[in-house]
């Protein structure tokens, strides 16, 4: 039986969000508010205890059991697999936005004359492998891209941070309220509430029990990261931040160090090109668990063509450019993944619990 | 003389091990193809620049842009804000 560490899962669960976090969310942020944008990326904390929470019934009412398995058991196989079928739906559509974020993002960043569906074709093709050689080994490569992440991204920022000019956060805190709040709606809920898909990889978790708090400690350190970024970003950008679609982007081509050392972006998109890939692995792997529990099947070596050709295709259709992807998230992601990754789960469990006090109260009155 | 796409292709399928990747059961296969249609079917579309005036981002936003609106107090998108 495959088992993923701890340490593996907030790995795996913090790439997940940084992994398009970084390339859209500074950006989405600065679209808001600049004063304030700051304290916006703790909205992520937000989402990662919804997430929590939500785990935390999980694991006490289907313990060993994915999120779909435990639709099925809860709703019976019909509209238990319905439930799956809405959460495929949820889990194709999220690919399809990782998959244009990225071509997108590849695109203009480094890539300028290759078609974008090439590239989305290539991000595809290797997750794909990823994901049929199974969610241990996307784990490990997780675990690989640490050290990479752990110096080159200290590096960098450090290195913009000599640009770093404080004006754009003063007043403190001098933006009303409400625009904190409509900055933070985004990483709070959009990206968030993207933890809930560690539901799927349940049965794969050596200490499944931990979840909740697995979840809560990869919300603290992403919360931390994207904060630091975002700070970073509007204070060596400042006002200009505001109309960027990559910000991030801009602020490491901004780095020059003596006469040679510059167009350091190379770096920085490679480094997000593997964690985007990772973050399609993830959610292949979780994908394809719900293809197996709705299809009713025992193996997942067939799954991960299919999936991957689907989230390809959907990725080329639904988002014709940046513009799209980023209406999309702004508009549609967080009531959709509000009500996919907390409300409806929410309803199974509380069916699952009146279920479970429903039999013992038959228990109680027939030993009665 | 063996070629040296044979070659390549009993690397490649002693390093993939394609036969895994094809499903076992008529279930496997009707859920295998229902997906790769759909996948074909919308790469088509794409490619033929297929999108209806209603399309599918339309209908996400009709259904869940006033949950969202909610969440953001009461405005939502990047034009109002």
């Amino acid at each position: 039986m495959v088992q993923v560490s701890r340490y593996q899962l907030i790995l795996m669960l913090i790439w997940t969000v940084l992994g398009t976090g970084i390339v859209t969310m500074p950006g989405t942020i600065a679209q808001f508010t600049l004063r304030d944008a700051w304290i916006a990326g703790f909205g992520l904390m937000l989402g990662a205890g919804m997430c929590a929470v939500i785990a935390l019934a999980h694991v006490r009412l289907f313990p060993g059991r994915t999120l779909t398995q435990a639709a099925i058991d809860a709703l019976g196989p019909v509209i238990g697999r319905a439930y799956g079928i809405w959460f495929l739906a949820y889990g194709f559509v999220t690919l399809a936005t990782i998959g244009r974020e990225m071509s997108a993002f590849i695109g203009i960043s480094v890539l300028p004359n290759t078609p974008d569906f090439l590239v989305s074709a290539i991000a595809f093709a290797v997750s794909m492998y990823l994901a049929y050689l199974g969610i241990e080994v996307v784990a490990r490569v997780n675990e690989f891209i640490l050290p990479l992440a752990a110096v080159v991204s200290p590096v960098l920022f450090l290195l913009a941070a000599r640009l770093f000019d404080p004006s754009p956060f003063q007043p403190f805190l001098g933006d009303p309220a409400v625009d904190a709040w409509r900055a933070a709606v985004v990483p709070a809920f959009a990206y968030g509430l993207e933890f809930a898909i560690a539901l799927q990889w349940v049965p794969a978790l050596r200490t499944p029990r931990t979840l909740p708090w697995d979840i809560v400690i990869a919300g603290a350190i992403s919360a931390v990261a994207l904060s630091a970024l975002v700070t970073l970003t509007v204070g060596v950008l400042g006002e200009p931040a505001r109309y960027l679609n990559y910000p991030v982007l801009e602020l490491v081509r901004a780095i020059r160090q003596g006469k040679f050392v510059e167009r350091l972006d190379t770096l920085y998109v490679m480094g997000v090109s593997i964690t985007l890939v990772l973050k399609l692995a993830t959610f292949q792997l979780a994908v394809g668990e719900a293809v197996k529990d709705v299809s009713g099947s025992h193996e997942r070596t067939w799954i991960p063509v299919p999936v991957a050709l689907l989230g390809w295709s959907l990725s080329n259709y639904l988002f014709r450019n940046v513009f799209d992807v980023t209406n999309f998230i702004v508009r549609v992601v967080p009531g959709y993944l509000l009500t996919t990754a907390v409300l409806l789960p929410g309803v199974l469990y509380g069916i699952r619990a009146v279920q479970t006090v429903g039999a013992k109260q038959r228990r109680a009155l027939r030993d009665t | 003389m063996t070629s040296v796409w044979a070659v390549l292709w009993a690397i490649f399928g002693a390093v993939v091990d394609v036969r895994r990747w094809v499903p076992r059961s008529w279930r496997e296969w009707v859920v295998w193809f229902v997906l790769t249609a759909l996948a074909v079917g919308v790469a088509v579309a794409s490619d033929l620049h297929l999108w209806p005036p209603f399309g599918p981002l339309h209908l996400f936003d009709l259904a869940f842009s006033g949950l969202s609106s909610w969440l953001y107090g009461g405005r939502t998108g990047l034009k109002e804000a």
